[in-house]
């Protein structure tokens, strides 16, 4: 639904990830009007940029496109994407007044059809910050082809001014004059959605991320993975080569003072043994080795899809890992100890995969006053055990990972908790406007 | 002045960076050399980086760049099934 200069809303749902579209589409389904703002050009927040879910190994696209499309069609359900929250304001009668700002995309998103032949004229390649830039796009571009919405958008800043684009889209709706738009809104309740932020490795340089071209992050080996992926199949960024020997090394940046943050992040262990299981199966010949420190898996089919994983032919290494270097050909030589043998051991392998951790974002404390976090920077949450969707300031409930690290059945689940708290408040409070 | 040009408008505003300048001109140039480096045949990812003297991760960036806008294609692999070929699609 268009935005239309409407003002008053009875929830105000920041993120456009899994967390908030679900609590969107809770909100709008018991008759609340909904605006859900997206900072990115297109919703679904990292989930749709996954390849497979586990332990079901389901596609994460064929779970989150059609609850995309749900919330773009609701009636109820105004959605801005490419829109930054400036500032939330609490006023004085239980509602909140909030600064929106969208950015320009220089494309009339109501007339563009996604034909991509503005994407064809571009001559502009820069790399593709959407596949982790191991390739390049164009500076008129659609995010990939389950983006939502699926319109071009210009990247002003790398943009040449050629015209390319303007001159060959069929129905007229490039238009560089457009400019950021700033609106005020009304709004009854708040939804922080924010999601989380992942460890940078490059924060542990004795890993070589950056400096060896063979050591990933785990999420762009989710992109290698993807029916979308970046490369025509799973090959090394650093020489095309097809991997033989993978390794996998758990609490990259998570349960690790060293780096400041001591907590599990609780969905490495079971992304890694998924994404163990899909390179066995799209690389036939591989050898795959997870190196971890306990593998948690506590949820419902965790345990039996750790040993479906293991009856693969999954290698499990209990070891901490204490350098990677590169070696000839690009490859990588591991130093590790090994907790059950209490020795160190170097193992080669030809490509090595960092099981990032999950951080917190600190964008809500941005945002709005009042705002409290807990120790490790998530929401501070009011009362963890029986209404954990509280956040500190009444009336801004909290839906997925902005109160703490969960998988995304556990998001979903907080999302519609907050969708039931917000319920709940927006009807007990009479707001007179 | 008709939609069509509303290009011409910004650029009154906004000036081209000569980085972004620089670096259009650089991948049109590797581009090139690429697509000369192939002809007719057909080269795996280290073949080409040797060719167009890149480094292996250069070329796999401007190579798989060039197979997603359709300008090359993979084929088949090589005997160790280590490396793909590419070649020009026509």
């Amino acid at each position: 639904m268009p935005f239309a200069g409407k003002k008053l809303y009875d929830a105000l749902v920041v993120g456009g990830g899994i967390a908030g579209i679900e609590s969107a589409l809770n909100l709008a389904n018991n008759d609340l009007n909904v605006l859900l703002v997206e900072k990115d050009l297109t919703l679904g927040g990292k989930m749709i940029m996954l390849s497979k879910v586990f332990p079901t190994l389901d596609c994460s696209a064929c779970i989150t496109t059609p609850k995309i499309s749900e919330a773009a069609r609701h009636p109820n359900i105004t959605i801005l994407t490419n829109t930054q929250i400036q500032h939330i304001d609490k006023q004085d009668k239980n509602y909140f007044k909030a600064r929106i700002k969208e950015k320009a995309r220089y494309v009339d998103i109501s007339n563009c059809t996604g034909c991509q032949l503005c994407e064809e004229a571009c001559p502009v390649v820069v790399p593709d910050q959407y596949q982790y830039n191991m390739v390049g796009r164009k500076a008129a571009y659609i995010p990939f082809s389950i983006a939502s919405p699926r319109v071009a958008s210009i990247d002003i800043d790398n943009c040449t001014l050629c015209g390319a684009c303007e001159k060959v889209c069929p129905t007229g709706c490039i238009d560089f004059t457009q400019q950021d738009k700033e609106y005020d809104i009304i709004a009854k309740s708040v939804i922080m959605a924010t999601g989380f932020n992942l460890f940078d490795p490059l924060k542990v340089p004795r890993f070589s991320y950056g400096k060896a071209k063979n050591v990933i992050t785990a999420l762009q080996m989710e992109r290698l993975l993807a029916p979308t992926r970046p490369f025509n199949h799973v090959l090394r960024p650093g020489d095309g080569k097809m991997p033989c020997n993978i390794a996998y090394v758990l609490c990259t940046g998570s349960r690790d003072l060293s780096v400041g943050n001591p907590i599990c992040s609780q969905i490495c262990c079971m992304y890694s043994i998924k994404q163990a299981q899909l390179l066995m199966g799209a690389l036939p010949m591989a050898d795959v080795t997870l190196y971890y420190i306990n593998i948690r898996s506590f949820g419902k089919g965790f345990e039996e899809f750790y040993e479906q994983a293991k009856g693969m032919g999954v290698n499990f290494v209990k070891g901490k890992v204490g350098k990677i270097t590169e070696i000839e050909n690009g490859d990588l030589l591991l130093r590790y100890e090994d907790i059950n043998q209490g020795k160190v051991f170097e193992k080669k392998h030809d490509l090595v995969v960092l099981s990032v951790g999950v951080l917190a974002n600190d964008e809500p404390q941005k945002l709005i006053q009042g705002w409290k976090k807990d120790e490790y920077s998530f929401a501070f949450q009011k009362d963890l055990f029986y209404t954990p969707s509280l956040s500190s300031i009444e009336g801004v409930f909290l839906a997925g990972t902005t109160s703490g690290p969960m998988d995304i059945p556990d998001s979903i689940l907080s999302a519609g908790s907050a969708a039931m708290e917000a319920i709940r408040y927006v009807k007990q409070t009479s707001v007179d406007f | 002045m008709e939609k069509k040009e509303t290009f011409k408008i910004k650029r009154e505003t906004l000036k081209v960076s000569e980085q972004v300048k620089e670096q259009l001109k650089q991948f049109n140039a590797i581009r090139r050399h690429i697509m000369e480096a192939l002809g007719d045949e057909e080269l795996t990812i280290p073949q080409i980086a040797e060719k167009v003297g890149l480094s292996n991760a250069e070329a796999v960036y401007y190579v798989m760049s060039l197979v997603k806008f359709n300008k090359l294609v993979p084929t088949h692999m090589d005997d160790m099934d280590e490396f793909y070929f590419y070649k020009i699609k026509k």
